[in-house]
């Protein structure tokens, strides 16, 4: 079996007590292989958390069906527990007077594992973490940080076959979200039965990590697809930015008129040297050359040119109409 | 089965061992409850001796003394559990994993339970050494039958409690803060349960600490003899309760757990 996760038409109403009922999810449908890294994106109250808690048993949907590792998650949730993990950015789980390895052996012990296993694949972890030597410490004494890589740890030691990141970098500085990615990706590849569910609102964080994203805004999967496809299916122009030691407005008008219809040229100034720069929107990656021979026909010189690829943050934007940090939470489970 | 079994007894330790050893680190916490106990211990102690009553009351205040915390501990340290581990964000790690919920409360229970104990005994401990109260030790091992048989119904109840507590969240916690002193009072912890008169005992006697203390007082206080009932009587009634309490407490973890998750109350915090 290849599956790791079947969403079949998913939806979730939460009644409110005095309000109207919120659909957090309004048939959601995706499926998620095994060895992928699959990340849902989407603003809060978008419906991403309240995916993730059906899907990790949590929550019981209104209608529709989960299936876990072939296993449904409402009819079947005691055997789907044994096979996932959860961690969730922020989270201060676990008890602060406990020290680490404490910690890590106490939440091995709720999955059953021997005491002697978990212990070596706790030493494992921390090593690869880089806090083996803080194994003694009391959780209430590490920086959010360290926290964070001690809940990986704590989901990664009983080698689910799935594991669900809720925003898994929030909070946490440069140096410890890269080794969490990092960890993260080398962990996916370590099996081929393993499979991980990433929320996040790092845009960078998904594209470098996730195999696929699905886009959700009102509970609706807007896209599902490689970012790399996203971006493609974003704008099938080229883009470049060029900086020229000088260009005027007549010039520009002269090689607008050269490089055709479809080609837009916009005339600015660069903010460290104040030289004119052309942000140029092209037809085709080929027109590049045709511009700059143009420019050279005008006697520019080119000072520093730099071609722009679109992000998976245009994409998002082009499609939910908002950046995330635009957004104001709505859903009573964002 | 086996395995389930297995998985049910590593939670139990796993969720006792926090309780044992990781409230131990909390020394100042430890000191402050034994001196508190002994405190109130000794309120009553003198209270009785200004009155000029028997030594035995002495004997009795010196067993409440000693059965307080672990009443203390079922309202605070079981029944409201559940609902603080939501608080803390450890109910829903607690729920994806496959252990049972009775499992996490059989071990906060057993847990606590031992925790206490070693508080109750200092207490215990200091009255017997300060006051110089005598008890007879004739019917020690029926004495600790009793005591455990008390602690299961006491434990079982606080573990029914900690669904209720669950699913109505702060409107439950408000609810102990309010009946801990009337069921501090009901229980006799410092006087004879019998006192109450019949209609209170009536409601006295589903709270086992009542039961258990005064069935305790008679195979350990020589001269008391205001009790409610004959200790095996007593037993039995606690035994009674202890059975149903662990069918409600299964059948309402159960419960708690399935109407959590239709009502996404586990996912909420500060509900």
């Amino acid at each position: 079996m290849h599956t790791a996760i079947q969403v079949e038409n998913l939806t979730r109403v939460f009644n409110q007590r005095g309000k109207a009922p919120f659909h957090a999810l309004r048939g959601v449908s995706f499926d998620v292989s095994y060895g992928e890294i699959f990340g849902l994106l989407g603003p809060n109250g978008a419906g991403k958390t309240t995916t993730i808690k059906i899907m990790s048993t949590l929550l019981l949907p209104t209608s529709g069906s989960v299936a876990v590792a072939g296993f449904d998650v409402e009819k079947d949730y005691a055997r789907v527990r044994p096979l996932i993990s959860l961690i969730s950015g922020g989270e201060t789980s676990g008890y602060g007077i406990l020290t680490v390895e404490e910690q890590l052996w106490m939440f091995s012990q709720f999955y059953g594992m021997e005491t002697p296993v978990a212990r070596s694949r706790i030493e494992e972890y921390l090593k690869v973490v880089g806090m083996w030597d803080s194994r003694r410490q009391q959780m209430n004494r590490l920086s959010t940080g360290m926290r964070q890589k001690v809940n990986l740890v704590r989901g990664l030691v009983t080698d689910p076959k799935v594991l669900f990141l809720d925003e898994p970098t929030l909070g946490v500085d440069v140096e410890a979200s890269v080794i969490i990615r990092s960890i993260v990706r080398d962990w996916v590849q370590g099996k081929p039965e393993r499979s991980v569910i990433l929320t996040t609102h790092y845009m960078a964080e998904a594209d470098e990590l996730c195999s696929r994203v699905a886009i959700i805004n009102h509970g609706l999967i807007l896209a599902n697809a490689a970012p790399s496809q996203l971006k493609q299916d974003l704008d099938s122009r080229a883009h470049y930015e060029i900086t020229v030691d000088r260009l005027d407005g007549e010039q520009l008008g002269l090689i607008t008129a050269f490089m055709g219809e479809g080609n837009d040229l916009v005339l600015g100034a660069d903010k460290v040297t104040n030289s004119p720069m052309l942000v140029a929107h092209l037809m085709h990656e080929s027109d590049i050359a045709r511009l700059i021979a143009a420019l050279a026909g005008q006697g520019a010189t080119l000072e520093y040119m730099r071609k722009l690829e679109p992000t998976l943050e245009d994409a998002f934007l082009k499609m939910v109409g908002r950046r995330f940090e635009d957004e104001e939470a709505v859903s009573p489970v964002s | 089965m086996k395995k389930q079994f297995l998985l049910f007894l590593r939670t139990l330790n796993a969720r006792a061992y926090v309780r044992i050893f990781g409230q131990m680190r909390e020394a100042t916490w430890v000191v402050a409850s034994v001196l508190g106990g002994f405190f109130t211990m000794a309120t009553y102690i003198y209270l009785y001796r200004t009155l000029g009553t028997g030594s035995e009351f002495s004997g009795l205040v010196v067993l409440g003394g000693f059965m307080t915390p672990f009443f203390l501990n079922v309202l605070w340290g079981v029944a409201t559990q559940l609902y603080w581990e939501k608080e803390m964000g450890n109910l829903e790690l607690m729920l994806v994993s496959p252990a049972p919920l009775s499992a996490f409360l059989v071990g906060l229970s057993v847990g606590g339970a031992m925790h206490t104990m070693l508080r109750s005994l200092a207490v215990l401990f200091f009255g017997i050494a300060v006051f110089k109260v005598e008890f007879t030790v004739l019917h020690l091992p029926l004495a600790l039958l009793v005591f455990l048989v008390t602690l299961f119904s006491m434990y079982g109840l606080g573990i029914v409690f900690s669904s209720l507590f669950l699913y109505h969240g702060r409107d439950a916690w408000r609810t102990a803060d309010l009946v801990m002193e009337p069921t501090n009072v009901l229980s006799g912890s410092y006087f004879p349960a019998r006192f109450l008169g019949v209609g209170l005992l009536g409601i006295a006697a589903l709270i086992p600490t009542t039961l258990g203390l005064d069935a305790l007082r008679q195979l350990l206080v020589p001269s008391f003899t205001a009790k409610v009932l004959d200790w095996r009587w007593e037993s039995l009634i606690l035994i009674g309760l202890g059975l149903v309490f662990a069918f409600i407490a299964s059948w309402a973890l159960r419960s708690v757990e399935y109407k959590a998750r239709r009502d996404a109350r586990l996912t909420l915090r500060w509900q």
